[in-house]
């Protein structure tokens, strides 16, 4: 695929910029929609260990035990 | 009226006779299952996820509105909050999401069913539906065939007679492709007119959901039912959504673009034969060709590979077994979680693609590949609006080949690849494009053209398919009331 994209070089990219996917007016900070969170109970139904309310999770910091 | 009858009915016929009382909801809802599936399901396996008890319970609260017991399939990457949601991958085994997808929330409140969850490529990763963990999904117009993909499921599944509607996503092609293999109408809207909330993302700056149907007007109401803006999705266009509403008002003075130094090489005579039938029928009904040349698709393939690669192995970082997905178990330490994990929940496709999207994402390479065909990307979005102001839209190949066999493709990647030649242009672009079957190859396989608007086009795509529908039924009845589909034949 590597040897496929070679192709681009061959391009004339001259005045072609990266484009930007912001829709046209998008506001740059949107407000968090109300009344959409998950209670506790959702949130946690398809964890796959669950103690004290809180999701469970195998040791992420180097040195710790697994 | 029968359920034999009921799930041959267009979804807008369908919905008249449930709200008119003529049926049930339910009774809707299960004809497909009762009548078709019964005897395409075992061979074709379009469904990746029945639960007859959510159907039920979808039936029971859908009485009313526009798609009042409408059954829909849905692809497997979106989520619902009464199915699993799993890609058709071992990463996702088991995921039962808390929360609607957007477009599925606003089918449920049109009184659209989910009528089961499409197989579909692992993760949206593919082009034949072979890469799903569940198995392959089979063309009901040749069993030995592929579907095309991703949404070789819900494409199947439609055609088939399981449902008459059915939502897709399409990143490279992955509705349009699948519609034209199995001969039902796909449509690929402008970027951000359908809301991704609730879509697996697969590569985000790509991916669009998408609509199956076997006629042009049932798309048209679905698409009005589904497009407008959405809070939960940033990316989600402002302003109205197109009105589609003159899906059938024709196509008189329409000029529609004619790139020949497209399909010179490489494609097959009966998907040209297929093009020029679609001319012709389009200027019967009262468009003008303008020709041109274009852009080769090869560019296109290699901007979109590495687009598309780069952002799914961002996207899928996600699933690495502490945050989402397959834990392995057992794991000596974080190294060999993350490795085991990600190793035993993507098959070999994903992992493909995450590997060179990752590398082409790496320091010392992000400048030579990425942001090359982040620009490349940019000059084909510009050929694209030249093209535009010349016609209003462009005709080309849905795909260069007819359905392969299962297996065909299935170990040289580049190959299957370069079955989204023609469609992955749309996706690099942002603008709409829409697959319609015309009459089907000699050896009776599902034959399409595709057709692509500039941004909001969707109308334009609308009535241009409704047109091809009309001429179709006329070259062949000499009639233009609703449309007979083609169904296929068991063989």
């Amino acid at each position: 695929m590597l040897d496929y994209a070679e192709a681009l070089k061959r391009l004339d990219l001259a005045g072609c910029d990266p484009p930007s996917f912001a829709p046209p007016g998008a506001p740059l900070r949107a407000d968090e929609p109300d009344g959409r969170s998950l209670t506790v109970q959702q949130a946690l139904a398809m964890a796959p260990e669950v103690e004290g309310g809180y999701f469970m999770v195998p040791p992420v910091m180097e040195g710790q035990d697994p | 009226m029968t359920g034999r009858e009921l799930w041959r009915l267009p979804a807008r016929g369908l919905a008249t006779a449930v709200r008119t009382g003529e049926c049930t909801a339910l009774e809707a809802v299960s004809a497909g299952w009762k009548g078709p599936a019964a005897l395409w399901e075992g061979d074709v396996r379009a469904i990746a996820h029945s639960e007859p008890e959510a159907r039920a319970a979808g039936a029971g609260a859908a009485p009313h509105g526009p798609l009042a017991g409408v059954p829909v399939v849905v692809k497997d990457n979106l989520c619902t909050r009464d199915y699993p949601t799993t890609c058709c991958s071992r990463m996702l085994a088991g995921y039962q999401p808390p929360y609607d997808a957007t477009v599925v929330r606003r089918l449920r409140e049109a009184g659209g069913v989910i009528s089961g969850k499409g197989n579909m490529d692992e993760f949206a990763m593919g082009s034949s539906t072979e890469f799903s963990c569940y198995g392959p999904t089979r063309n009901p117009y040749d069993l030995a065939r592929v579907p095309g993909g991703s949404s070789g499921g819900p494409a199947a599944a439609v055609a088939y007679g399981l449902a008459p509607l059915a939502l897709g996503s399409d990143t490279g092609g992955s509705v349009r492709q699948p519609a034209a293999f199995c001969g039902v109408i796909g449509l690929k809207p402008t970027y951000g007119r359908l809301s991704r909330y609730g879509l697996v993302a697969f590569a985000s700056s790509l991916d669009q959901v998408g609509i199956f149907g076997r006629h042009a007007g049932d798309v048209a109401l679905l698409y009005a039912l589904l497009a407008g803006p959405d809070p939960l999705d940033a990316t989600s266009r402002p302003g109205p959504p197109p009105d589609v509403s003159g899906w059938d008002g024709g196509v008189e003075g329409l000029r529609f673009g004619w790139p020949a130094n497209l399909w010179r090489e490489g494609v097959d005579a009966e998907v040209v034969a297929g093009l020029d039938e679609a001319a012709t029928w389009l200027e019967r009904a009262g468009a003008r060709r303008v020709p041109f040349d274009f852009l080769p698709g090869e560019y296109a393939v290699a901007a979109y590979y590495l687009v598309a690669t780069a952002e799914a192995s961002s996207n899928l970082a996600r699933f690495d077994g502490v945050r989402y997905g397959h834990r392995a178990p057992e794991s000596p330490d974080l190294h060999a979680l993350y490795t085991r994990s990600r190793s035993a929940g993507f098959g070999a496709e994903v992992q493909r693609r995450i590997l060179l999207g990752t590398y082409v994402l790496s320091a010392g390479y992000y400048d030579e590949y990425y942001i090359t065909a982040q620009r490349a990307r940019a000059r084909i979005r510009r050929e694209h609006e030249a093209a535009f102001s010349r016609c209003d839209l462009l005709l080309m190949p849905a795909a260069p080949t007819l359905p392969f066999r299962l297996g065909e493709k299935l170990d040289d990647p580049l190959a299957m690849y370069l079955s989204d030649i023609f469609t992955l242009g749309a996706n690099l672009a942002g603008i709409p494009a829409l697959s319609a079957p015309v009459t089907p190859a000699a050896g009776g396989l599902p034959r399409a053209v595709q057709m692509l608007g500039p941004d909001d086009g969707e109308g334009l795509l609308l009535r241009a398919a409704r047109a091809l529908e009309v001429q179709g039924e006329r070259a062949r009845l000499e009639r233009s009331h609703e449309v007979e589909f083609t169904w296929p034949t068991k063989r």
